[in-house]
């Protein structure tokens, strides 16, 4: 499906100015509002859409907003765009698109692939460049298709999933691993040998070295205060290479997985990354919160 | 003997080659090769049911359902760690002192499963303390083996000993326990002289350990106390049960029944986890095995080949059996090594009469069970010792445990005969 068949010229709107983010959006809502049927009152989608505004994670620094809400007895997808004359602010970035989103509450798919799309068109900055300056709806949706935009159909993990992510070698030391998952605030790291995938590292796995088998045979440690390996870890954590210490891969998605499959392998697997492949390359990291920011809350 | 005997004879030895040399999983095989026996007709169905001794059975289960229940309330982790304390952290006294308490809940819990709730603590201390817990492994393996020989609950063997001849808990404490009680002795001095000089730590070791609080190591005093009212009377049924005319296997599954009751939960898969189903199959297709054998009337053809050999001397047939059973359990699993010579005891028994084949049962069972610290492989404790110290990096390598477990062996085989020919001849 192309993404400029999910627009219509009347929901697109050029060149005025706003205030502020609010005002752009009661603008584009008003105008989607007119000119569809929409079974709540414009104050009620109002309120949604600013409410989930409030909660912040809809601006994009290439540029672009995508306030959006799900409505309650609403089956259908509306799509309204707005190009203000000059940026509007937003989350701290400078927005030059706004693509208001109304959604029925339980779709996600179309929901998903055409913000998706949306996203990607705001990453291409000739595209995007060239839209936001193509001064009419009517030159908008032209742009739109000659560029052939295309919404997927079903959404994938490669959607979702993190693009760049850091990753290990098999010569780092221990201390290095520890040091990128402090920075980086994840708690897993792929090993990797020329872009394939040989190894994983998680946080548990860097406790589990201080952690030697015969603790887990004890039932409880409360009766510890401190343990004489946990604190060697500390000691040797600069001599430890990472391929002593890291796990072979044995879970993986693929680019074209499901969601459902990566949920799937969440739970049952108790993880919280996989990798996705590409052949032998890691191309991303799907993290359980992935789905959680852009599929349950999206 | 025609040619069903020999293809029996056969897959019998095949099978106990396999056992082992441990080539396939010994339950695995044992359950085959007692099939084959009743498909091929050695043995019939009901008779290959019958030969099962379901008082085994039963005792093995219901223990490790009771163990199995108290291990999660804390409490043997708990006495270890109060014997290291008692101890002052001292490391060849905590040795000595956990190898006694190993020996104690050895003689009432299976071996193996009592090296699985020591050993782990035991390389806790060992490493806190910066030793090696090698010392400590090795003497609390064959602590196991020892203790384990005192009771009739204390080790397999001794299970289906009582069981077959119809030997009661009490028959069991008077006749072993006070032997079992000098060879402990001597086997504390043997590793006293053997490790003494390993055991030496500083000041700040010792009181790291002396940090450790047992008390927080209780996690349901509520179940706890359960377990303890329980396992008390399920003790004190062992002691009488021989007087009740009841059954080992009926007061410890009595007592195992009780305690699911009383934990109060209507799921009770998570407790029924705790049982060695593998091992609980291992016995059932031995069993068939050798009844298959006695069926075929095997064993008492060896019972009267080594009737001739001692020339029906019972002091002679004695000492023979401890030696014999001392040394093919170092190599051997005496589980069914005891199988197959409870229907050879029991032929001997019927030809020379009860009284006087009393001191071959007890010739047995203390052959069998010693025997079992002759090599690293004698027996399961000592392979899960060493296969707990392997997984947490340390290394008990066949030779290490085999140049103290021949000694110690040795010295068990040598005080056991001296008993067995004091007391009974």
């Amino acid at each position: 499906m192309k993404l400029a068949s999910l627009l219509s010229e009347e929901t697109i709107c050029f060149g005025k100015s706003y205030s502020n983010m609010e005002h752009a959006i009661r603008e584009t809502l008003s105008r989607l509002h007119k000119s569809h049927r929409i079974p709540m009152p414009l104050a009620e989608v109002e309120k949604a859409v600013l409410e989930r505004q409030a909660l912040g994670g809809t601006t994009f620094p290439t540029g672009i907003a995508v306030p959006h809400a799900r409505l309650q007895n609403f089956s259908d997808l509306l799509i309204g765009v707005c190009v203000p004359q000059t940026p509007v602010e937003s989350e701290g970035q400078q927005v030059r698109m706004v693509v208001l989103m109304l959604t029925s509450k339980t779709e996600t798919t179309l929901y998903l692939n055409a913000l998706g799309s949306f996203l990607k068109v705001s990453q291409d900055s000739s595209l995007f460049d060239a839209l936001c300056k193509s001064g009419s709806a009517s030159n908008f949706l032209n742009l739109l298709k000659q560029a052939q935009v295309e919404v997927r159909k079903e959404i994938t993990v490669q959607t979702i999933m993190a693009t760049s992510f850091p990753s290990l070698s098999r010569s780092d030391t221990v201390k290095r691993a520890a040091d990128l998952f402090y920075q980086h605030s994840t708690s897993y790291l792929p090993v990797l040998e020329e872009g394939e995938l040989i190894g994983e590292l998680t946080v548990l796995d860097l406790f589990r070295i201080g952690l030697p088998d015969y603790v887990f045979k004890l039932g409880n440690l409360k009766f510890l205060k401190t343990l004489e390996p946990f604190e060697e870890l500390l000691r040797k954590e600069e001599v430890l290479r990472v391929e002593e210490v890291m796990k072979k891969p044995t879970l993986f998605l693929e680019e074209d997985s499901s969601i459902i499959e990566a949920v799937f392998k969440f739970v049952s697997s108790n993880r919280r990354h996989l990798p996705v492949l590409k052949g032998k390359r890691v191309v991303g990291i799907l993290s359980y919160m992935h789905i959680l920011h852009k599929v349950l809350r999206a | 003997m025609n040619l069903i005997t020999w293809t029996a004879l056969g897959i019998f030895v095949l099978v106990y080659i396999i056992i082992s040399f441990e080539l396939v999983n010994k339950t695995v095989i044992a359950l085959l090769g007692a099939m084959v026996f009743i498909a091929l007709h050695i043995i019939g169905q009901e008779d290959a049911f019958q030969s099962i001794d379901w008082n085994v059975i039963f005792l093995l289960i219901s223990m490790m359902v009771i163990v199995g229940i108290t291990k999660s309330t804390g409490l043997f982790q708990y006495v270890a760690i109060k014997t290291a304390k008692a101890a002052k952290g001292d490391p060849i006294r905590i040795l000595v002192a956990l190898s006694g308490v190993t020996a104690l809940f050895s003689a009432f819990l299976d071996n193996v499963t009592t090296i699985l709730i020591i050993a782990p603590v035991t390389i806790l201390i060992a490493v806190e303390l910066g030793i090696s817990p090698v010392p400590f492994l090795i003497s609390e393996a064959m602590a196991s083996n020892i203790g384990g020989t005192a009771t009739l609950i204390g080790d397999p063997p001794n299970i289906m000993i009582g069981s077959a001849a119809r030997l009661d808990f009490m028959a069991f404490l008077l006749n072993l326990t006070p032997i079992i009680g000098i060879i402990f002795l001597a086997f504390v001095g043997i590793v006293y002289l053997l490790f003494r000089k390993d055991m030496v730590v500083t000041t700040e070791r010792r009181a790291r350990v002396m940090e450790f609080d047992e008390s927080r190591s209780i996690e349901n005093p509520v179940l706890l106390r359960k377990c303890l009212i329980v396992l008390g009377f399920v003790i004190l049924g062992f002691l009488l049960h021989g007087m009740l005319q009841v059954e080992a296997a009926t007061i410890s599954m009595l007592g195992a029944s009780v305690l699911l009751l009383l934990t109060g939960k209507h799921e009770i898969d998570e407790y029924f986890r705790d049982i060695e189903w593998g091992t609980i199959f291992f016995f059932i297709g031995l069993f068939i095995l050798v009844g298959g054998i006695v069926e075929l009337g095997v064993i008492r053809l060896l019972a009267q080949k080594l009737l001739a050999v001692t020339q029906g001397n019972m002091k002679l047939t004695a000492v023979l059996l401890i030696w014999a059973s001392g040394i093919i359990s170092a190599i051997v699993d005496n589980i069914p090594y005891v199988a197959t010579m409870i229907p050879m005891i029991k032929d001997i028994a019927s030809s020379v009469g009860q009284e006087a084949s009393f001191p071959l049962w007890w010739s047995l069972a203390l052959g069998a069970c010693l025997g079992g610290n002759g090599t690293l492989v004698g027996a399961s404790a000592n392979v899960i010792a060493a296969g707990l110290a392997s997984k947490s990096g340390f290394k008990i390598t066949f030779l290490d445990f085999t140049r103290y477990g021949v000694l110690v062996t040795l010295v068990s085989l040598v005080l056991s005969t001296l008993y067995v020919l004091v007391r009974y001849f």
